[in-house]
Parts: structure tokens; C-alpha cells; sequence
């Protein structure tokens, strides 16, 4: 892997990418302003509000906002997808983006407490994707790994890999970090190393 | 803090200057605690015998690592070993899954409120997820106390620089040995020894110098050249006796005395220490009793003149002896008469010159030069003198218990190849079987330099105090060193493991716990510095000479010495 992998966006500004429209102790859910501008998973997100909630993006979907109307294909002899959404722009209206986020942590006194948030996040919260500095001193503590290996979602240790993929992006030296956050794994998973060299690989690709 | 602070940070929390830490994670006082080391710490870095400090609640425990184990938590990983060899996930698994276990055996333990008391023997182990760090030169220090009048910087533990001491009134208290392999570095340990006894004053030295390489110089075999003797650093503390004068003027030293033995000296006693070396039957050896009570004191001399088989078998018949066996007794004697040293004045003062110097506390070497090689005059000479020596010391003793004289200062003899002639037949008739079991109660101990300790008299090894032991890899001999000490498995295995040179394995009174030592240069310049040696080409001032003086003279100039 690369030690040279660099941040594409400028982090500087919080991005709103959506807003909170189901919230639990141990998940909320965030619908997009536009549709597949979801953030990739693995995503550090918070609910920007007074009590500010850190998740990371575990499940991602984009379906029709009315349940009775679904898609049906155009096909065939569909030659480019994009000129569809060109010609129909009310299928932006007619579709959705929501992604959810498993819970692992929140801000109090303005710093990363890694626990479940007291109080879930309000509906309709704005979301937004951390800034590097915020991934940073998050990655810096290694207690999230549990609740999210412990989530029981589906593919957690996927979404584990994709996190660990992008906080490794930002440190110096990204395998150190990857060795060091994976003894944490290796001793969270006492018996189950090639699970442990799976999420591993997966996250230095 | 930014963040990678902290992430460093992290990564320090388990990292010490020694490169590693455990805890506490099973074991008993019997067997020894099972450490396993922490994330991050190197097992290449802990090695067995090194010293270690563990922290209980009350107490601080010193123990002593004892065995280097790599332990994995999962029964799956040799199976998975090709996969998880690779990439990152070896060094993963290195101290989560795989990790290394240290065996420690708890030797010490001190109050963690008092940490200046001595430390005790551990009659406890720590408690589980107790801290264990390699010992810091401090912890050493607790142990085996500073560098200071009566506590010889002997050398370093292994794989340290911190000076570790010996008790040189302990040591003095009780006869100890110094066992090793030929070449191994026994001399240069000796040669440290007697420094140290010398330099504390607690104790004189009268060594029986079989090779001539303490008094005036030795050689060092792996340098390739010649080191100072004990003259040479403390010229004012030494003297340097000598059988072979000749060879002395050869090397360019005037000894200060040259021994004599008159015919007279010799008992029959000293030729039943040597009758393994003549090859004597037990009759013939009787027979110098016989000798002995016929002629009387001057019976060596009267005897070895008789010629003739008529004579024989006269003097045979008055004694009562086979004739035989009185002629094979004649036969070896007169390899006495080989011996320069021997002389047919009547007695000689080499005993009461020798005593002259002990008693001023100056240590006196006695070289045998050529006859270094003769195991028969070593012997015969060693024995005898040692046991006038011995029986002036028990005088001194009666009289200072009396209230008559003061206490004798106590003295320490040397003796080596004591295999020869401290067998399990001979060590009872041997002045030095007899200083080995009463110990000090003159006032008189040995220090006994061998290269063949199973050979020794096992009631002679197990009255010894202290024990400074080179490489041995002969199981009996290590057998034989060994015997009698607790945790002798573990020690075994330290015994074998160390280097042929320079590295030795100390136990006994002298040290409160077993332990293994670099032994401290010897033959440098810095070395002789450090041991309080002035060079010559440094102008002595009018002090030190006075000082020098009044030590080899007394406080008053005219002393019959010279």
C-alpha cells in the first residue's frame, strides 16, 4: 500500500450531505440532498447538532421514495445511463439516497467520547461527513473496533476494513497504523486470525 | 496533543528503555511465575539469567529469568502459519496471538515502604498482572549493594553495565571456591579476588602460587600478553616469596624472601598426602610413622642415608615393617633430594618470615617457579607450611580468647590443583581437609582454585561459602559444584550456557542471590586504575611514600624486615 495515498477533497469546510431521518441508540439513519451523493462506506459521519453523534457508514441504498413505484429497466438496447437521468430529471425526485451509521461515539465538551451517544441523534439533524482532523483524533484511540465488530450488522468487518482503509490513508505510515489497530483486532478476536488477516488486507488495498 | 502525539504515545506505553515488560500471568514460587511479555517488546531482548524486577503491591520482588518460551493462544496458527507469515499480519500476531512467555524464578523479595532493608529470600510470589521490567542499575545496587570499603566490584550481570559487588566479609568468613575449565578465566577471577580481599583489609592473603601468576606478573592468553601481578599494583601490601630464586631473577624480580625447607620440617604426615603422587602402598606410608617414631624429628635425612640391603633389612626388622615396602619408601624419598629447596640445615624460618608479614596484614605470594610443575613439591610444600601456619593461628586464637593477645588477622589461603590432594581419601589427613570443615574458627580459610571439583572431598565442597564458577560442561563436575543448592536444575543450565571466557556463575554467602557475571577487564590500563593502581611515571608525592613506608614498615622506621 501506498504511504502517499492523499485526501481528495478539501476537508476544510464541513460538507452537509443529508439529514438524520431514523435515529436508535446504536444506528441512525441519513437521506441524501441528492441522489448517490452518499458518502463512501467506511465513512466517518456526525449529526451536526447540539449533541453530536459519530458514526460510521455501514449501509448504504438508493431505492424509489414511493414503495409502490418501483424502477423498471429501460433496456434493452440502453446504450448510456447517464443520458437517462439527463432526459427524465424527475427520476431525482423519484428516487432516494439513505445510507446508515453504526454509532460509536459522540462529542461532549468538545471532545470524541467512544461510546454510544446517551440520547440518539434528533430527526432531521443535519449530517455530515468528519474532517480529516476529526477522522485523525478519532482513529487515534482504538476503542471503536469493538462496537462495530460487535454490531451485528451485516458485513461489519467490512465496513471495519473500509474504515481502516481511509484512516490509514491520513497517517504518515499507514502500515504501523494498520499493525497496531490489528494486534487490537487480533486480541479482539482471540482464535479467529485469518478473519483478522481478512479485514486487513482488506483494508491496505 | 495532536493526534499522531497520541498515537505515539500509545505505542510507547509499552516500550521501555531494556526494549521490554510483562506481567504477571501464572506460575508458583516452586516452579517459577510465567511472564508474558507485553505488545511491542522484543523476545530477542530478554535473555535467560538476566536479572528482573517485579513489582507486587507490598512488596518488590528480584528474580531471575529462567527460561524464554513462544507461546500462541490459538491451537489454529501453525495450521494458518504459511497465511499469516506474510504482510502485516505477522507483525499483528507477534504479541497478541503468538506471544512470548519468560519464566522468572523469584529469588528476593524487599519491602516495597523499605526498600533500604535487606532484601529477604522470596517466600512468596507476586500477585497476577504484577509489572516486570528488567532490574535498573538502582535494583541492582539494592541487591548487591554500591562499590565501597568491603564490597568488591567484581563485574557486571549480564548484558549490563552496572557494577555488581561482592561481600568480602563474608566471603572472608568461610573457606570458597573457584571452580572452571582450564582456560576458561579462573586466574583472572582469583587474581580479582585476592585484589579485592586485599584491597578491603579484612582478611591476608598467602597464596601457594603453583604457575607464578598472581605474585609478580601473568599472562593473558587471549590478549597475547603479560598483566600485572599484585606486587606490581599494591607493592607496599605484597610480598613476593620465592622456592626457585632463579627463576625469579629471571623475570627481573628479587623475591623478598627465598623459602628453604629444612629435612627436619618434613612429617610423616606429609608423606601420606603424597602417597597417591609417589605412588605408595598404604604400608609404606605407615612406615614413615615408623621411621618417624625411631628416629625421631631428623628421620628423612637419617633414613635416605641408609644404604644397603643388610641396613634395610636390620632397620625392617626393628620396626616391624616389610621390608619391601620400606625400600619402595626409600626409593621415592630420595626424589627429595631433587628438590633445591630442601636443605639439610636444621629448621628453617620461612614459616615465622611468612607469619612476620601476615601479621603486619601484608600478603605475602610464594612462587614455585620450576617447581610449579611438580605436583610432589606443591604439594609437600603447601602442606607444610600450612599446617605451621595453621597451628600459630590456633595459638593466636587460644590466646586472644584468653585475653592475652589480639585476635590474628584472618587469612585467607590459596591453594590450587586441590584435586590432587583433597581426594575423599586424602582430604581427612590434609591440613586443608581440616581448615575446609572447622572453618574459621582460627581465624584460617582457603580459597580453592580447580579445574576438576568432582574430584574434591564432598565434605570439603559442601563446607565451601561462596562459589565463583566458570564454564564446567563435565556433569560431574558440575554435579559436584552444584550439590546441595536450591534450584540447581535452573542453575545448571545458566552453567552450561555461559561463555568460555570472562562470564562466571557466583553463589553462596558472599551474594544474596546466584549469579551470572562478566567478569570485570583485568590487564588494561583503566582496569589497574580502577583496582587503585598508581602508575609509576605519575611522581609519587612525599605523602604516599610516607604512606607506603609506615603500611610495609609499621610507624616506626626500624622494623627487622630490612
Amino acid at each position: 500500500m501506498s504511504s502517499s495515498k492523499q485526501t481528495k477533497k478539501d476537508n476544510s469546510s464541513a460538507e452537509i450531505i443529508g439529514e438524520v431521518i431514523r435515529a436508535s441508540s446504536t444506528d441512525f439513519e441519513t437521506q441524501c440532498y441528492e441522489l448517490y451523493k452518499f458518502p463512501p462506506l467506511g465513512s466517518l459521519v456526525t449529526s451536526d447538532d447540539e449533541n453530536p453523534v459519530f458514526g460510521i457508514v455501514s449501509h448504504s441504498v438508493t431505492e424509489s421514495l414511493d414503495p409502490s413505484r418501483t424502477p423498471r429497466p429501460r433496456g434493452p438496447g440502453l446504450k448510456n445511463v447517464k443520458s437517462i437521468y439527463e432526459e427524465s430529471p424527475q427520476l431525482n425526485n423519484l428516487l432516494t439516497s439513505r445510507f446508515t451509521a453504526i454509532t460509536v461515539g459522540y462529542s461532549k465538551d468538545e471532545s470524541v467520547v467512544l461510546r454510544l451517544s446517551p440520547v440518539p441523534p434528533r430527526i432531521l439533524s443535519l449530517t455530515r461527513i468528519c474532517t480529516d482532523l476529526e477522522l485523525n483524533e478519532f482513529s487515534s484511540n482504538f476503542d471503536f473496533i469493538s462496537r462495530l465488530l460487535n454490531s451485528n450488522f451485516p458485513s461489519s468487518d467490512d465496513v471495519l476494513a473500509a474504515f481502516l482503509n481511509i484512516a490509514s490513508g491520513l497517517r504518515h505510515d499507514p502500515d504501523q497504523y494498520l499493525i497496531e489497530i490489528g494486534k487490537e483486532i487480533a486480541s479482539l478476536l482471540p482464535g479467529q486470525m485469518r478473519r483478522v488477516n481478512l479485514i486487513l488486507r482488506n483494508a491496505s488495498i | 496533543m495532536n493526534s499522531e502525539e497520541r498515537f505515539d504515545q500509545l505505542k510507547k506505553n509499552v516500550n521501555t528503555d531494556e526494549g521490554w515488560t510483562g506481567i504477571i500471568v501464572g506460575g508458583s514460587l516452586s516452579d517459577g511465575l510465567e511472564v508474558r511479555l507485553a505488545v511491542g517488546s522484543s523476545i530477542e531482548d530478554v535473555k535467560v539469567g538476566r536479572l528482573v524486577t517485579i513489582e507486587g503491591k507490598s512488596h518488590k520482588f528480584f528474580g531471575q529469568v529462567s527460561d524464554v518460551i513462544l507461546e500462541s493462544s490459538d491451537r489454529n496458527l501453525s495450521a494458518q502459519s504459511e497465511e499469516i507469515s506474510n504482510g502485516l499480519m505477522s507483525e499483528v500476531v507477534t504479541g497478541t496471538a503468538a506471544y512470548g512467555l519468560i519464566k522468572v524464578q523469584p529469588k528476593l523479595s524487599v519491602d516495597a515502604d523499605d526498600i533500604r532493608a535487606n532484601p529477604q529470600a522470596a517466600k512468596t510470589v507476586p500477585p497476577h498482572f504484577s509489572k516486570v521490567a528488567a532490574s535498573t542499575h538502582s535494583d541492582i545496587e539494592m541487591i548487591f549493594g554500591e562499590e565501597a570499603p568491603g564490597k568488591f566490584w567484581i563485574g557486571s550481570p549480564l548484558d549490563m553495565e552496572t557494577k555488581l559487588c561482592l561481600d568480602i566479609n563474608e566471603l572472608t568468613k568461610r573457606s570458597n571456591g573457584v571452580f572452571g575449565k582450564s582456560g576458561t578465566g579462573k586466574t583472572f577471577l582469583t587474581r580479582l579476588l585476592l585484589a579485592g580481599i586485599l584491597q578491603s583489609g579484612k582478611a591476608a592473603n598467602l597464596v601457594f602460587d603453583m604457575h607464578s601468576e598472581y605474585g609478580w606478573q601473568g599472562y593473558s592468553e587471549t590478549e597475547n600478553h603479560q598483566v600485572k601481578g599484585l606486587k606490581q599494583l599494591f607493592p607496599s601490601k605484597v610480598a613476593i616469596f620465592s622456592l626457585d630464586e632463579e627463576h625469579s631473577k629471571r623475570r627481573g624480580l628479587t623475591p623478598d624472601y627465598v623459602v628453604k625447607i629444612g629435612y627436619k620440617e618434613v612429617e610423616p604426615e606429609d608423606v601420606e598426602i603424597l602417597r597417591e603422587s609417589l605412588n605408595l602402598s598404604p604400608q609404606a606410608a605407615d612406615a614413615a610413622h615408623s621411621l618417624y617414631r625411631h628416629y625421631g624429628k631428623n628421620w628423612l635425612l637419617e633414613f635416605l642415608e641408609i644404604s644397603g640391603t643388610e641396613a634395610f633389612n636390620a632397620l625392617a626388622a626393628q620396626l616391624n615393617v616389610n621390608q619391601g615396602a620400606l625400600s619402595t619408601l626409600h626409593r621415592r624419598l630420595r626424589e627429595f633430594r631433587r628438590f633445591e629447596f630442601m636443605d639439610t640445615a636444621s629448621v628453617h624460618d620461612s614459616v615465622n618470615q611468612i607469619l612476620r608479614y601476615l601479621d603486619r596484614g601484608i600478603n605475602v605470594v610464594l612462587e614455585f617457579g620450576k617447581y610449579g610443575r611438580d605436583t610432589d613439591a606443591y604439594i609437600l610444600v603447601a602442606n607444610l607450611l600450612t599446617r605451621r601456619i595453621y597451628d600459630r593461628y590456633a595459638e593466636y586464637k587460644e590466646r586472644s580468647l584468653s585475653g592475652i593477645g589480639d585476635e590474628p588477622i584472618p587469612l585467607v589461603i590459596t591453594i590450587e590443583e586441590a584435586h590432587k590432594y583433597l581426594t575423599p581419601e586424602l582430604a581427612n589427613q590434609t591440613i586443608f581437609g581440616t581448615i575446609a570443615r572447622e572453618m574459621r574458627k582460627y581465624n584460617v580459610t582457603i580459597l580453592i582454585v580447580d579445574q576438576r571439583p568432582s574430584q574434591i572431598d564432598e565434605e570439603v565442597m559442601s563446607q565451601l561459602g561462596t562459589k565463583l564458577v566458570c564454564l564446567l560442561d563435565n556433569n560431574r563436575d558440575v554435579d559436584a559444584v552444584l550439590s546441595g543448592v536450591s534450584g540447581q536444575r535452573k542453575l545448571r543450565s545458566v552453567l552450561s550456557s555461559l561463555d568460555s571466557r570472562q562470564q562466571a556463575l557466583l553463589f553462596g554467602h558472599a551474594l544474596p542471590m546466584p549469579v551470572e557475571i562478566r567478569v570485570r577487564d583485568y590487564g588494561t590500563p583503566e582496569s589497574y586504575k580502577a583496582l587503585g593502581f598508581v602508575d609509576a611515571k605519575s611522581k609519587k608525592g612525599k605523602h604516599q611514600i610516607d604512606q607506603d613506608k609506615s603500611d610495609l614498615f609499621g610507624e616506626n622506621n626500624d622494623s627487622n624486615l630490612n
